[in-house]
């Protein structure tokens, strides 16, 4: 993963955020990240919506996505965004506090890329984000070049 | 020559005038003839004998009119005349006429005439026509002969008897006659006719010969005894009869033996009829039971002139034939006879077998064992018949007889025995449904349920009960023939859909909307079977109001739902406040590490220090550990409690389960957990089921990895897992010797939250989750155990069927 790649994390709980980007930072991603508080700042922040903050063409983002989530939930952003033609691009990381089955199937079917649990336990959960940091790092992603039908960038290093 | 013609015009002149008239007015031919057998005279007969007048006969031979039968028998008598120089002499012969061919037998007297060398010289002969004579004569001889013949040939014995004042005795006898009575001729001509008599028969000979002599015939019946002893009936038909001026008695016998039996068996067959319809009387008029059986046994007394008659019937309860009818020589009801137990005695015998049993000759059957009263009594037939309904013994009738038993009488027995087995049948049915339907009217009447009285073909109802028109809040009259499609607010193809559905389910009721009075409609369910009423098959039906309950249930099932979205929702967002609760004590528990190892670098004080290392060891480190294994137990809870919640909301997929592979692979993956804790583990062959094969996995998971948890320490650890089918369901059973559960928590085990021992080996859920699971198969779960012994577990799950 190059360093300019952008970590979008979408997690309504700020303990939660900050657990994940403690232990990102801890097993050394220094990457920007960008943390939004529930569905419907994320998808504005992609669909250039709102006052907040805007994605920026020609930059490569992840995003870290939790299911749930006040107003809007992740599955309906999933949704969003893999309807999008440029957006859908983008590699989304599930991370969510349940392991029902039935919310895994539903993710992977809505084109998740990695879907990765946050176990009370706190070992578990440094084991989980562990994977998770290597998952990143061994990772290419795309940049969004633009996505109003603009398709010029590329993809891949 | 000259001689005889010299002698015979002698002769002639001599006679001449004596016998001229003589000759020529008698009836009788005369001829002469010469030595050469010419006629040389002959009288006015020759036109009647031979149709030749006697100029046209002289010169003739004589034997040319001699029939040519009889042409050589004369010629040989002639010759045997002269030979012996006969003077005389007489024979027959017959004659041919010329003129018509008629022939005339004649009877000649000839005289020879010889010379004195012995020579023929002439014959003279006067012939008598016997041709009348030898026609009666003939006629005479056919009719002895053909009276012999019929003497001889007649079937019937024929006597005839000379009179005497006491007996009649035997002048002559007829071949049928020696044939009827096993005498040869000589025995008994000469003999009494009361030598044939029965002794009965002989002693009304003397009156009977005066009745004859006074009516000259008499037909009467009497008994004759062969020369073997056996006696015989005839019927003699006697008539006086003159022989030349004595007077003789002609008596022709018939062997009457057959017509007697037929009019034996007229009487029997008449009996019989009558014994036939006497019963049929009583077995319609019969009153009771016994009263029936009763009349019957003396209708048989009557009507075959029988010691006596028994009728017996089954007690089925406990196999004992009771003695019901007693008719004849004895009447009572008690004593050894009245109560039989079922194989015992010939009677007991005749119920187990269900065979008649008949014989004529009870002295000597082994199977008559009261052998001295047969004998004094002198009982020569017995028939015992089953009385057999639908292949079941209901009884036995039995009759003792001093005569023996016909052909006819055993048949008409054997049928009135079914006569008489239908009519108990159908009296005792006949109270059984007086009974039952008292017993049902009551019911009915006062029950609470709803019931109703439907008719198949009308779909009308017939009857209903207080409680149906409270229920229904109809008036009887105007619920009376009324329509359950009227009722039912189900069209016809969704009645017979639930119908369908019903017997797919296994299930004995239906469940139907009802339309009352009012116009409500209640769910109810509706239990209906056939019931035999006055001869129709009617639909009885107990008819359950379920909306309370069904509502009841839908209530409960929303509050089920509703708790387990509480639950499932409580328990999955407690987790991200526990995952900060968590995470962030650990980071407190790492960043007092690292202030305790900056502590002796902080130059303070070595007292400070060591209170503050105390306090970081004591209030910090040790709280947060505390907070660590609490939240490490609460998210145990919560993920039973999800997964709970979760296990309601699978979709199950149901499929025939081959549960030996199923436990096998199980058994694979706690193999090591198995052999490390040295436990031995049986897998009985288990019959399949149907169920959803991940879920089932974790059933027996569960059940089996309990069965270990529990195992008791002190002993070495057994666990069987068996299985069978039962019916519609596969039980299986996984049975260990573990500690047991307490008989008081034995029912508890199965809900939320309950563990056998309160040491945290577990969250408590497992069992309240796979008896959901089970549940959810349609399936039950139940245990068994015994504190110190084991536990057993059953889960009984829907069996596969044939397919």
């Amino acid at each position: 993963m190059r360093g300019d790649v952008i970590i979008v994390i979408a997690e309504d709980d700020e303990g939660h955020a900050s657990l994940i980007i403690k232990n990102l930072q801890r097993i050394g991603i220094e990457n920007e990240m960008l943390h939004f508080r529930d569905g419907e700042e994320t998808l504005n922040f992609f669909f250039r919506k709102g006052e907040g903050p805007h994605v920026k063409s020609g930059t490569a983002y992840v995003l870290l996505l939790d299911v749930r989530m006040p107003k809007i939930d992740g599955l309906e952003v999933l949704r969003q965004l893999k309807c999008d033609s440029v957006l859908q691009k983008m590699p989304v990381i599930m991370i969510t506090t349940t392991d029902d089955p039935d919310e895994v199937e539903r993710c992977h079917a809505l084109g998740c890329n990695v879907y990765i649990s946050k176990p009370v336990d706190y070992d578990r959960f440094v084991k989980s984000m562990n994977h998770l940091g290597l998952f990143l790092r061994t990772s290419e992603f795309p940049k969004i070049n633009d996505f109003r039908g603009e398709q010029t960038g590329h993809y891949g290093p | 020559m000259t001689t005889y013609k010299d002698d015979r015009d002698k002769k002639l002149q001599e006679s001449e005038s004596l016998y001229c008239d003589v000759v020529e007015g008698t009836n009788d031919l005369i001829t002469s003839v010469d030595s050469e057998g010419r006629i040389v005279y002959i009288n006015h007969k020759s036109r009647d004998i031979f149709g030749l007048s006697p100029s046209e006969c002289e010169g003739q031979y004589a034997f040319d009119f001699i029939h040519p039968e009889d042409q050589d028998r004369t010629r040989k008598w002639f010759h045997a005349c002269i030979a012996e120089r006969l003077k005389q002499s007489s024979m027959e012969n017959r004659q041919v006429n010329r003129k018509d061919g008629s022939v005339h037998s004649m009877l000649w007297t000839s005289t020879f005439y010889y010379d004195q060398h012995g020579n023929v010289t002439g014959v003279n002969g006067i012939a008598r026509d016997i041709t009348e004579r030898k026609l009666t004569e003939k006629l005479l001889q056919e009719s002895e002969n053909k009276f012999r013949s019929f003497f001889n040939q007649a079937s019937d014995s024929i006597f005839l008897l000379s009179i005497t004042e006491k007996d009649l005795i035997i002048e002559d006898v007829n071949d049928a006659a020696i044939a009827a009575h096993g005498y040869g001729r000589g025995e008994l001509i000469g003999k009494g006719i009361t030598f044939l008599d029965d002794k009965e028969s002989a002693s009304h000979v003397p009156e009977r010969i005066k009745t004859l002599i006074d009516r000259k015939s008499m037909i009467v019946e009497v008994d004759h005894r062969r020369k073997d002893g056996s006696v015989f009936p005839v019927e003699v038909n006697a008539k006086l009869i003159q022989i030349g001026d004595k007077p003789y008695i002609l008596a022709i016998d018939r062997d009457i033996t057959e017509r007697k039996m037929a009019e034996l068996a007229m009487a029997e067959q008449l009996r019989l009829e009558a014994l036939g319809s006497s019963i049929g009387d009583a077995l319609i008029t019969g009153n009771s039971l016994q009263d029936m059986m009763q009349r019957c046994a003396e209708e048989f007394v009557r009507h075959l002139k029988i010691p006596f008659a028994r009728i017996w019937t089954m007690n089925e309860h406990n196999n004992v034939l009771i003695l019901q009818a007693s008719a004849g020589m004895y009447t009572h009801l008690d004593g050894k006879h009245s109560r039989i137990p079922l194989g015992s005695m010939k009677i007991g015998q005749i119920a187990s077998t269900g065979k008649p049993h008949l014989t004529n000759q009870v002295i000597g059957d082994p199977q008559i064992s009261d052998q001295e009263w047969v004998r004094e009594k002198g009982m020569v037939a017995f028939a015992g018949y089953p009385l057999i309904i639908d292949k079941r013994v209901i009884g036995v009738m039995a009759i003792f007889s001093k005569e023996r038993l016909t052909e006819n009488i055993l048949k008409l027995l054997g049928s009135v025995a079914v006569r008489i087995s239908l009519g108990v049948d159908r009296m005792r049915s006949e109270k059984e449904l007086a009974e039952s339907e008292e017993r049902y009217k009551k019911l009915f009447q006062s029950s609470h349920a709803v019931m109703l009285l439907i008719d198949p073909d009308t779909a009308s109802v017939v009857d209903a009960n207080p409680a149906a028109l409270e229920f229904y809040g109809y008036s009887y009259e105007n619920f009376i023939n009324m329509k359950m499609k009227d009722v039912n607010t189900l069209s016809s193809e969704e009645v017979a859909t639930e119908i369908a559905r019903a017997k797919q389910q296994g299930r004995n009721y239906f469940v139907f909307p009802h339309r009352l009075a009012s116009g409500r409609v209640r769910t109810v369910e509706v239990y209906s079977g056939p019931v035999p009423v006055k001869g129709k098959q009617l639909l009885f039906s107990i008819v359950h109001d379920i909306s309370d309950r069904i509502q009841a249930e839908q209530e409960r099932e929303r509050l089920t739902a509703e708790m387990e979205q509480v639950i499932f929702a409580t328990s999955h967002d407690m987790r991200s406040p526990m995952l900060n609760i968590h995470g962030y004590s650990h980071i407190m528990s790492e960043s007092v590490e690292k202030c305790r190892s900056l502590i002796p670098q902080s130059g303070m004080s070595e007292v400070i220090q060591a209170k503050m290392q105390g306090i970081f060891d004591e209030h910090i480190a040790e709280p947060v550990r505390y907070i660590k294994n609490s939240i490490r137990q609460m998210d145990s809870i919560l993920s039973g409690l999800l997964a709970l919640s979760r296990s309601g909301r699978v979709q199950l997929s149901i499929e025939n389960l081959d549960m030996n592979r199923l436990l096998s692979n199980m058994i694979g993956y706690l193999k090591i957990k198995i052999k490390e804790e040295g436990i031995e583990l049986h897998l009985s062959t288990l019959p399949p089921c149907r169920g959803d094969e991940v879920q089932m996995g974790q059933v027996f998971t569960n059940l089996i990895e309990n069965a270990i948890k529990y195992l008791d320490p002190e002993r070495h650890g057994i666990i069987h897992i068996t299985g069978k089918q039962k019916g519609a369901e596969s039980v299986y059973c996984v049975e260990d010797n573990g500690i047991g559960i307490p008989a008081a928590d034995i029912n508890k085990i199965f809900t939320i939250f309950y563990q056998v021992d309160h040491s945290n080996r577990g969250e408590g859920l497992g069992l309240t989750i796979v008896k959901k699971t089970v549940e959810r198969h349609g399936g039950r779960i139940w245990a068994e155990s015994e504190p110190g012994k084991g536990s057993k577990f059953y889960v009984a799950l829907p069996a596969t069927g044939n397919g």
